[in-house]
């Protein structure tokens, strides 16, 4: 969307200089005119650009403030306009349709797992073990159902509201106070490379654990016995953001799994013997996308290294 | 206890007071939000369970209204939104606990216990004693048959939940929130992992186990005495 409201934009620019070269050659006594034109339609240029800028930006309620609808750029404006209201319809019955499924489904989920509880607490041994067994299908379901609604809230931006000075290195220690004994019980090694810093941000600190918690629990699911799991916090380059790497030495994932696996529901060959639903890396990227973060997946040589790039300097400050 | 139920959902309403009455307590259902904070200032609960989505007015508005009249019973928020922003939201209206749907009736009546309002503190109870176990809040020591034991801070803050709840059941997911403040469900056995390093240090004696696991719920410190 973003190349389509340039390439809009640059056409518009573009004519507008070629109308305007136009009325100069006719006379000199039409230099003036010609000016006044130009620096007219310079201004209503800025403006659509500005709407689509703001419209690429993800602002989809952006318009262009007309003023004149008689001119032929005018009537232009107002076509964008027009487009843009049906563009905005239309994602936003995309949105809604899948939130919408999802609230669909949780419900007659909810109603089912209530019965089939209600049953188990009254039935015999016999049927006890089937309703557990079904109970649990159930809440895996509404496990998928739920990270479907999380991500469509995460991606909403609303959250942005609730951003607060995090420390990044509270957050990673608190990792390791939560995961140290489940590694060590997994027979896998923890190794820490903490930064000297705080690593200070604007953000969401539940969101940036779930996030964190996601990515290190892949890592202690599907990795052997063995695999040395690396969390490290560090300050980038240029000192405008920090790094926060989870990295193992495990199995890993092909080139192809590593691209498809921010897909929602997608999971990998290898790892569908471990119960999962494939929407951890799909929800931890949304919260790192929430934060301007960037979450990239890459081959560690041998195993997998997750690192999230978080900026200082972050529009975090913007309301959703 | 004296429980007024706020929840408009026939099914969920049945299944919530069957258990409820099952642990003897006495309750009363209200299927909409509006006479729901009436009877809620006229009658004195011991705790109110509001559903957020109600008829007539919303959990949250009546929440909100019971606390700016004076009501300072435990409120617990039931919830079919998993949404993050919903929870906040209902604590920071002055709810006291919330629960999402779909939620295990041992779940519910867990955290309904552990709502239920206890006599005020006295200085001497830093000490939280269950058996010859004794933890101090304030010098942060443990000791168990006057032997000190060495514990880290995390397994601390788990004895402490545990003793703070004695008799009664502490889940998975209060453990979870309560000493670490995490809303989410691991997918990996976080809670059973830091347990079993607690009991190795607190239950070394087969015989005379003090933290005893309750299937399918949660963990149970037991009196003792």
């Amino acid at each position: 969307m973003k190349n389509l409201c340039t390439s809009i934009s640059v056409l518009l620019h573009t004519s507008a200089l070629a109308i305007a070269l136009l009325l100069g050659i006719l006379g000199s006594a039409g230099v003036l005119a010609a000016l006044y034109l130009y620096s007219r339609y310079n201004r209503h240029l800025n403006r659509i650009t500005s709407t689509l800028t703001h419209v690429a930006a993800g602002d989809l309620g952006a318009r262009i403030p007309i003023t004149t609808s008689s001119t032929g750029l005018g009537r232009t404006m107002a076509e964008i306009n027009v487009m843009l209201d049906r563009m905005q319809l239309l994602i936003q019955n995309l949105n809604n349709s899948s939130a919408e499924i999802a609230h669909t489904l949780k419900h007659p989920l909810i109603r089912l797992r209530s019965q089939l509880e209600h049953a188990s607490n009254r039935g015999d041994e016999n049927i006890m073990s089937i309703l557990e067994t079904s109970v649990r299908e159930i809440d895996s379901m509404l496990g998928m159902v739920d990270s479907m609604l999380d991500i469509k809230q995460i991606e909403a931006g609303h959250l942005r509201s609730r951003f607060m000075k995090t420390s990044l290195k509270g957050l990673v220690n608190k990792l390791m106070d939560v995961y140290e004994p489940v590694i060590q019980d997994a027979g896998q090694i923890l190794n820490k490379e903490l930064t000297a810093g705080d690593g200070s941000i604007l953000g969401e600190p539940e969101l940036l654990f779930q996030m964190l918690s996601n990515l290190i629990e892949n890592a202690i699911r599907y990795c052997p016995a063995g695999t040395t799991i690396t969390i490290s916090l560090t300050e980038n380059g240029n000192r405008t953001g920090w790094i926060i790497v989870i990295a193992d030495d495990g199995p890993g994932m092909t080139s192809d799994d590593r691209e498809q696996v921010f897909t929602p529901f997608f999971r990998p060959e290898a790892t569908l013997g471990v119960a999962g639903h494939g929407m951890g890396i799909p929800l931890s990227a949304a919260i790192a996308k929430l934060h301007d973060a960037q979450l990239e997946i890459a081959d560690n040589e041998p195993g997998l290294k997750a690192t999230i790039s978080l900026s200082t300097t972050q529009r975090a400050s913007l309301p959703g | 206890m004296r429980i007024l139920v706020v929840e408009d959902d026939e099914e969920a309403a049945s299944l919530i007071i069957d258990g409820l009455s099952q642990a003897r307590h006495s309750v009363d259902l209200i299927a909409n939000g509006r006479d729901g904070l009436v009877l809620g200032i006229q009658e004195e609960y011991d705790l109110i369970i509001l559903d957020r989505m109600l008829p007539g007015l919303d959990g949250l508005s009546v929440a909100k209204s019971l606390r700016s009249s004076q009501i300072v019973c435990p409120i617990l928020f039931l919830t079919a939104l998993s949404s993050i922003n919903d929870r906040v939201q209902g604590l920071e209206v002055g709810g006291d606990d919330y629960l999402v749907k779909p939620f295990a009736i041992s779940e519910l009546l867990a955290r309904v216990n552990a709502l239920a309002r206890r006599p005020p503190m006295r200085a001497e109870d830093d000490v939280l004693r269950a058996g010859d176990l004794e933890l101090n809040t304030a010098t942060r020591s443990v000791t168990r048959q006057t032997s000190r034991i060495d514990l880290l801070p995390r397994e601390f803050a788990l004895l402490e939940v545990l003793l703070q709840n004695k008799g009664r059941v502490v889940t998975r997911t209060m453990l979870l929130e309560r000493v670490w403040g995490l809303r989410f469900e691991p997918k990996t056995s976080v809670i059973e992992t830091h347990i079993s390093r607690l009991r190795a240090k607190v239950d070394r004696d087969p015989f005379s186990p003090l933290i005893r696991t309750v299937r399918g719920s949660g963990y149970c410190v037991d009196s003792g005495e």
